[in-house]
């Protein structure tokens, strides 16, 4: 990092100099611009030599990172590059679980689940840390992050997560892992998801693995430009050749800039195209659009503790009020007909155990505004004067906040507002700035929010359960014992299709009781040159470009 | 001039102790907790309230306010400015990082921005109100009327996206992708910030020419032999230029700020967005840090004007 | 013995003389006129809104007939990503905009010159003091400023005012001060000193006017941005309503379709910089008439 920051205060001097003639060529238009695509003809020049040597991948995120620190990331972004460079037992994408660093597993009863890991499996060499020396993973390796993990003394930010599901960790044999748990786990498998196995040694020595990731994932770390770009290289030793040399993360805060970039060939993968600029990608015949596996889910929450919504029947009538399939068509409407989003009938993505749209719709209320206003005023709400409704001398008038940084939930609470507006109530659509909005969501300072999550498997839990949520960005303070009792039953139900049973059980008291308004479940599009091949086979950054499931690779 | 220049540098830091207590004390009451944006609020993570306890502990988020501000003046006066929440990297050093990036574009656009403001400024007001200086006026208002996103995005859609004359996105560096690369990345960014200050400059130069033009001396020079009439022009040209550098050194330590918006449609790895980022994740030693930072660039640089006004205006003196 | 020593005619002008004859210098310049009528026709346009358009700007939202283009039957400027109708969120939304691009910048002016007449005038400790808070107030964070306010005032477009206000007076400040410093040295301000008038009637009345040309040039470009600074800051919470039409967020709302419908952009840019325009002629006008060495 400090030659980084050398190299550029010396980039920074000769800018210096290098101005002055780059001033005076302005006057004349055409030389200037002959020169520039002479410019860009000796980068494409230079990147064909440099291709010729090896191909690279290079993909296009928003994010800007954090840390490399395998146990201590939380952004998407730090995770993309962080999920190449280490490995974790198993990869969890929507609900198919892919063997990463582990083989195979095995459940010998519910509390005990026995883990074999690849006995090809080394640590990067060409670094400080190993320097040229393979050294095998082997299980005590494993056991001890996962120990290491649970301390709270050692701050990973999976510690909770962890040890809520494993509660001992032994060596079996050199390669085989045995877990227990206090009580039978659903979630096991997909909390494993989240640990990345990283080397005793880095610890032990005080290697900063921040400045430079050692781990044992299909590519090795190679640099890092602040706010610009990440490099990667293949790892050879990897029990599968990756095919692609070399992938770069470019930061690209801007999303429709990123498009842009896409189209113009300056980048391989967008990680998320928006809305807007779909249309502009599917006209162009080298680039597709790869929908991600899974919907993520997106809604409108009550604060069910705030005085106007304690009854269920006003959340119901307010959510008659409200056309959302229209507002959802509205927000998604895109002339190539890519299905952006899906209205939302209940909580759980439809990809998930438990999504059951049936019996969702028929616990739901449709959209009907006159019926609306008539439960209001069976509750004694009567329009005042200025056409507002009014009860005991006060007005029915509310917040709805909505996170600034996520246009299409902006939208979403300003439709609903308006649609509310337009019965008789003074709904106020209010965008907020997400760290405020946070905080007052935790602190249940909030009517009405818009928020977006629990798109995973653990996501009834994370929504709706009253103790069990650790989460604090979707307090809707729905306290119903008996949905806590099913959520709590789902956890400890190992079989999918039970499982999938009580979750569509107490998700639809959800909608019964019409907690939230749902809104849609979002399949972000991920834009992608069509030369890269074999991405869209799990068409997620979440999870390494290369593994036993995947291995991305690009054509000539 | 030096014993001017060296207590303006010590009026400097009763200036920083205050600007550091006051941006302690706003953050102290803005919302957002830094503890849950750094844990992660999203769906994949659970904390309990342990492990939060432990980080705001560790973070020293449990002290009392004052405590907290004194650990912060104790290590700001030895040259530490903490560590970041979110990176554990030193402040001065993260800020620094990204300053070569941010002082390349200010002085791009700086030029890009004079280049346009200073021929079309004088023009304008040689040309009192001709249809040049309707032409004038009418391009700065739309310079200060739209904002700087509508600059950015269409520069790239036309000048990237449709001509294919410039990189859409990103930084180049002349050691890592040479001379030619490094310049065109930096156009775009350069002019659409440079056409915003052009904006204000071409106003500003014409009022100031126009004050040139119509004072009593420069007739009175009319009647005097050449040599003198260089001399009162020149007097006046420069006395006449004060607003003009007031302006830019405001703009000129507003650009060192970081151009949040420009930065980030233009992927430019400055300190805006390393400022708007810890903002929004509330990373209080880093906004602290950048604050004080940008405070003693800011009085710098009006130190600086200051110097100038003298030379511009040998009257005036400084005291 | 007066006349001895003030050798610049101007100086010796009465104030209340020289104020009505700005007003006449003023009359009597044709663009100025010109800036003025414009403004006055879009305050009216906006005043007078339900005289002009029958839809309501927030009300009438009809999701199917979003993104029509201007010219279409029944909305001459089309319609939003929403379905409502432009012309009607335009002219409701410069009620908003104009009255918050004026206030912005008269407010911050009033301040800031103030201030940095004060500042300049005096000098020394004075001079020290409040040029140092400006330099403080021009580095601190704007973002943190506002969401500081809108935690502890609460939202409202009166908050808005007050954030733009406290970041835009420093500037003014600066400006005002660096003229008063070079005015100062002239002789008739030092004529003034001796002949004994009073600190306030030198500063309003011999040094200020002369100053007036860069003041006014930055006061109506404060008008454009103070427009849009204000659509930022609605955006961060502290506006009232994310429905209600203000220019600068029609501006921003239109920024994801700048390659497929741009007229969402150039429709409010259009309005903005036809009211920072008027302002900046009626500037012009106004500079040209305090100038008291240019004869209309």
């Amino acid at each position: 990092m400090k030659k980084r920051f050398i190299s550029v205060i010396l980039s920074a001097m000769m800018i210096m100099t290098a101005c002055a003639p780059k001033e005076e060529t302005t006057s004349t238009v055409a030389s200037k611009q002959s020169e520039k695509n002479e410019d860009i003809q000796a980068t494409e020049a230079a990147e064909e030599t440099s291709s010729s040597t090896g191909k690279t991948i290079t993909i296009g995120t928003p994010y800007t990172i954090d840390t490399f620190l395998p146990w201590d990331f939380t952004s998407d972004g730090d995770r993309y590059v962080i999920s190449n460079v280490y490995e974790c037992l198993f990869e969890y994408d929507a609900n198919t679980c892919i063997p990463v660093l582990a083989e195979s597993y095995t459940n010998p009863d519910d509390c005990t689940w026995d883990v074999k890991i690849r006995e090809n499996a080394y640590w990067h060499t060409g670094n400080k840390l190993f320097g040229d020396e393979k050294v095998q993973i082997k299980a005590e390796d494993v056991k001890w992050v996962m120990d290491w993990t649970m301390d709270p003394a050692n701050g990973s930010k999976q510690q909770t997560n962890l040890s809520s599901v494993v509660s001992s960790v032994e060596v079996l044999d050199d390669f085989t892992l045995r877990f227990t748990t206090p009580e039978p786990k659903a979630l096991f498998l997909f909390t494993l998801s989240r640990v990345m196995i990283f080397p005793k040694k880095a610890i032990d020595e005080g290697f900063d693995l921040n400045a430079w990731p050692v781990g044992s994932g299909a590519f090795k770390y190679v640099s890092y430009q602040t706010d610009d770009q990440v490099v990667l290289e293949k790892n050879s030793d990897y029990y599968i050749t990756p095919n692609v040399d070399e992938v770069i993360f470019k930061i690209i805060p801007d999303k429709s800039v990123s498009a842009i970039a896409l189209q113009n060939g300056e980048i391989d993968i967008t990680a998320q195209v928006l809305s807007t600029d779909i249309d502009a990608i599917a006209a162009q015949e080298d680039l597709e659009l790869v929908p991600n596996t899974l919907g993520w889910y997106r809604y409108a929450g009550f604060n069910c503790k705030d005085p106007l919504f304690t009854d269920p029947e006003i959340r119901k009538a307010l959510t008659m009020a409200v056309d959302l399939d229209a507002a959802v068509d509205a927000i998604f409407k895109n002339s190539a007909g890519v299905k952006l989003a899906v209205r939302a009938y209940g909580p759980i993505p439809l990809e998930l155990p438990g999504a059951d749209e049936t019996l969702w719709k028929e616990n739901a209320v449709a959209y009907d505004p006159e019926g609306a206003k008539k439960i209001l005023e069976s509750k004694g709400w009567k329009t005042g004067a200025d056409g507002i409704y009014e009860k005991d001398g006060k007005k029915f008038s509310f917040t709805i906040k909505t996170p600034n940084n996520d246009n299409n939930r902006v939208k979403l609470g300003t439709i609903i507002s308006t649609q509310l507006k337009q019965i008789g109530i003074d709904c106020v659509a209010q965008p907020t700035e997400w760290a405020t909005m946070l905080t007052d969501i935790k602190a249940g300072e909030t009517q009405m929010f818009v928020m977006g999550g629990g798109s995973s498997l653990n996501g009834m839990e994370m929504l709706f359960h009253t103790t069990l949520s650790q989460s604090n960005s979707h307090r809707v303070f729905y306290d119903n014992p008996e949905c806590d009792a099913l959520i709590e039953k789902a956890a400890v139900t190992i079989d999918p299709e039970e499982r999938g049973k009580v979750l569509a059980d107490a998700s639809s008291m959800i909608v019964k009781d019409a907690v939230h308004m749902f809104g849609y479940f979002e399949y972000v599009q991920i834009g992608m040159n069509k030369k890269v091949t074999d991405f869209e086979k799990a068409p997620t950054l979440w999870y390494s470009l290369c593994n036993g499931y995947r291995n991305v690779g690009i054509s000539e | 001039m030096w014993s001017y220049i060296f207590k303006r540098i010590l009026v400097a830091i009763p200036t920083l102790l205050i600007i550091s207590f006051m941006i302690f004390s706003l953050l102290y009451i803005t919302p957002g907790d830094p503890v849950l944006l750094m844990l992660g609020s999203g769906d994949t993570q659970s904390v309990s309230q342990e492990q939060y306890d432990a980080v705001r502990a560790e973070l020293g988020l449990d002290k009392p306010f004052f405590e907290r501000y004194m650990d912060f003046i104790t290590g700001a006066v030895t040259g530490d400015l903490g560590t970041s929440y979110i990176t554990g990297e030193d402040v001065f050093d993260t800020v620094m990082m990204r300053m070569p990036a941010t002082l390349i574009l200010t002085v791009a656009s700086v030029l890009v921005g004079l280049l346009v403001a200073v021929p079309l400024g004088i023009l304008a007001a040689v040309k009192h109100n001709s249809i040049w200086d309707s032409i004038a006026t009418f391009l700065a208002t739309i310079g200060v009327s739209l904002p700087k996103f509508w600059f950015g995005l269409v520069l790239i859609i036309y000048l990237s996206l449709r001509l294919k004359i410039f990189p859409s996105q990103g930084i180049a560096y002349i050691d890592r992708d040479g001379l030619g690369a490094f310049l065109s990345h930096l156009f775009l960014p350069a002019v659409s910030l440079g056409l915003g200050l052009a904006a204000t400059q071409t106003r500003m130069i014409r009022s100031s020419m126009l004050e040139v033009l119509n004072q009593d001396y420069i007739r009175f020079a009319k009647s005097k032999g050449f040599k003198d009439k260089i001399v009162i022009i020149r007097h006046a040209f420069k006395n006449a230029m004060i607003p003009v550098v007031t302006v830019l050194g405001s703009e000129i330590g507003a650009l060192l700020g970081g151009a949040v918006v420009t930065e980030t449609i233009f992927s430019w790895p400055g300190v805006g967005r390393l400022a708007m980022n810890s903002i929004a994740r509330r990373d209080y030693p880093m906004i602290q840090g950048n604050t004080l930072i940008l405070c003693a660039i800011f009085l710098l640089i009006n130190l600086f004007v200051d110097i100038i006004y003298a030379w511009l205006n040998p009257r005036i003196r400084l005291n | 013995m007066k006349k001895e020593i003030i050798n610049d005619d101007f100086s010796m002008v009465p104030a209340k003389s020289y104020w009505s004859d700005v007003g006449r210098r003023f009359l009597k310049n044709r663009i100025a006129l010109l800036g003025a009528l414009i403004l006055g026709i879009i305050v009216f346009m906006c005043a007078a809104a339900p005289l002009f358009t029958q839809y309501d700007p927030v009300k009438d939202m009809v999701l199917g007939d979003m993104l029509l283009p201007p010219g279409t039957p029944g909305h001459i400027l089309g319609t939003d990503d929403y379905g409502r109708d432009i012309f009607s969120r335009l002219l409701y939304g410069g009620r908003t905009s104009v009255l918050t691009g004026l206030s912005v910048a008269i407010v911050s002016a009033a301040v800031g010159v103030t201030l940095g007449c004060i500042s300049g005038y005096f000098g020394g400790i004075i001079d020290n003091l409040i040029m140092r808070f400006t330099d403080i107030m021009m580095s601190f964070p704007f973002l943190i400023i506002a969401i500081a306010i809108m935690a502890a005032l609460g939202s409202s477009q009166k908050n808005i005012v007050i954030a733009l206000a406290i970041v835009s007076w420093p500037r003014f400040a600066r400006l005002t001060r660096g003229q008063v410093l070079s005015i100062k040295t002239q002789e008739y301000v030092e004529s003034a000193n001796t002949a004994g008038y009073s600190d306030m009637r030198i500063m309003f009345n011999h040094i200020l006017p002369n100053c007036m040309g860069p003041i006014i040039v930055q006061l109506t470009l404060a008008v454009g941005s103070a427009i849009l600074s204000a659509a930022s800051l609605n955006f961060l919470g502290l506006g009232v309503d994310a429905s209600l039409p203000d220019w600068g967020v029609m501006l921003n709302q239109g920024r994801n379709y700048l390659q497929t419908a741009s007229y969402l952009t150039t429709i409010p840019g259009i309005a903005i910089s036809l009211t920072v325009l008027a302002v900046n002629w009626i500037g012009d006008g106004l500079r040209d008439a305090f100038d008291p060495r240019l004869r209309v």
